[in-house]
């Protein structure tokens, strides 16, 4: 451990790097580092976060110091954005030492993981409520639950792998739609009719990429124009590709059913 | 009693989705009821200008909600758009590709591209008219 300053810019970084990895929009990552610098008592901090990385630099007693991270996995944590916001916070206001704030953001990276199992049971929940509200009935909530389930247990593992998030957008939309459309033939054989429109459409509707979306927005708005249009891309690119996922499901079906 | 299953079933997925990325507890209810207000509204006028007004409905409504109980905009955002968002349009242009119907798949891709835009727009909107009533920023004076 270094000076108090040194400690103060490492947790303004990890603050920096926490937000971005758990997909926060760039200019609240900016922001928070700045001020983080700032209660910290360090001189000329400047920092260029992008939504792939970040440097940040201040001056302290030992002279110009700087940290650089590149980003490379980034998924939804709300629940760590608030806590750094929370952080960010007091540091701000002078309550919270920078060893302090140093060891919670530490804590708050190391949280203990989510089972897979409750991931899919969340996944399952909106996916079969969201059926309903497309004009699902008891029937395609059940089914909608099922296929959202193993949806989500399906991310898991390529997540894990590192498979690119983009990929995985296809992969999952495939699975999403190909998992309902057998159920639905199931359905059919029990002379069950299923509403394919509903059932498919609950289930994707949580891939959709609305966060990436409305990040690229809020940054477009901050004038952080580079982030702004690479996270617009990534939402495009996404959508796309989801709905490849789901055509070539559709198509493939349609093979199956004419032969 | 259709439309007050498919309400409850609203707030329930914007709940579960909320869940499912992790976002804190106290700010879930917020965000269910600003969804259902969101998707009410684009059930009640339809078309662009639905996806518009429900777009700057929520968008309006969680700056305020987020100011009220100091959290950030972020957190009730992503979970209250996500009902309104054209998940319905996108199934159905596919299944158009899929029939090889280019000129129905053209049409409601086109018109779910637009509401994707106008949403985006409508949030655009919102934000922008609570960027300039925000607590002072800290920027560095260099």
């Amino acid at each position: 451990m270094g000076s108090d300053e040194v400690v103060g810019l490492d947790s303004a970084a990890l603050a920096a790097r926490t937000i971005l990895e758990s997909s926060g929009e760039t200019y609240r990552a900016e922001d928070t580092a700045l001020r983080m610098c700032a209660a910290y008592g360090l001189e000329d901090a400047q920092v260029m976060a992008f939504p792939t990385g970040f440097t940040l630099s201040a001056t302290t007693r030992e002279g110009q110091l700087t940290r650089v991270f590149r980003v490379t996995e980034r998924s939804m944590r709300l629940d760590r954005i608030d806590g750094v916001n929370t952080i960010s916070r007091l540091a701000a206001s002078g309550q919270l030492p920078a060893a302090q704030a140093h060891r919670q953001l530490l804590a708050l990276r190391q949280d203990p993981p989510r089972p897979w199992q409750l991931s899919a049971l969340y996944y399952a929940l909106a996916a079969a409520f969201f059926t309903v509200m497309f004009g699902g009935g008891l029937l395609e909530f059940g089914l909608s639950f099922l296929t959202g389930f193993l949806v989500q247990a399906l991310q898991t593992p390529l997540v894990r792998r590192g498979v690119p998030g983009q990929l995985r957008a296809f992969v999952l939309g495939f699975a999403a739609a190909l998992a309902s459309l057998a159920l639905a033939s199931l359905g059919s054989i029990w002379q069950l009719p299923v509403g394919q429109e509903a059932l498919i459409t609950g289930v994707i509707m949580p891939l959709l990429p609305g966060l990436a979306m409305t990040n690229a927005i809020r940054d477009t708005i901050r004038g952080d124009l580079v982030s702004g249009l690479a996270r617009g891309a990534e939402a495009l690119i996404s959508a796309v590709l989801l709905s490849a996922g789901v055509a070539a499901a559709l198509w493939l079906r349609g093979m199956i059913w004419t032969a | 009693m259709d439309s007050l299953i498919r309400a409850l079933a609203c707030m329930a997925a914007a709940l579960s989705f909320g869940k499912l990325l992790r976002q804190p507890r106290s700010t879930l209810v917020f965000t269910a009821l600003i969804g259902l207000l969101g998707y009410a509204a684009y059930q009640l006028i339809g078309g662009m200008l639905g996806f518009f007004v429900s777009g700057l409905l929520v968008g309006i409504l969680c700056e305020v909600t987020a100011r009220v109980v100091e959290r950030t905009t972020t957190l009730f955002l992503i979970s209250s758009i996500i009902p309104t968002v054209p998940g319905l349009g996108l199934y159905r242009t596919m299944m158009a590709l899929s029939e090889n119907d280019l000129e129905r798949a053209g049409q409601i891709g086109l018109e779910t591209l637009a509401g994707i835009g106008a949403i985006a727009l409508a949030l655009t909107f919102a934000s922008v008219l609570f960027a300039g009533i925000r607590p002072p920023q800290r920027k560095p004076t260099s």
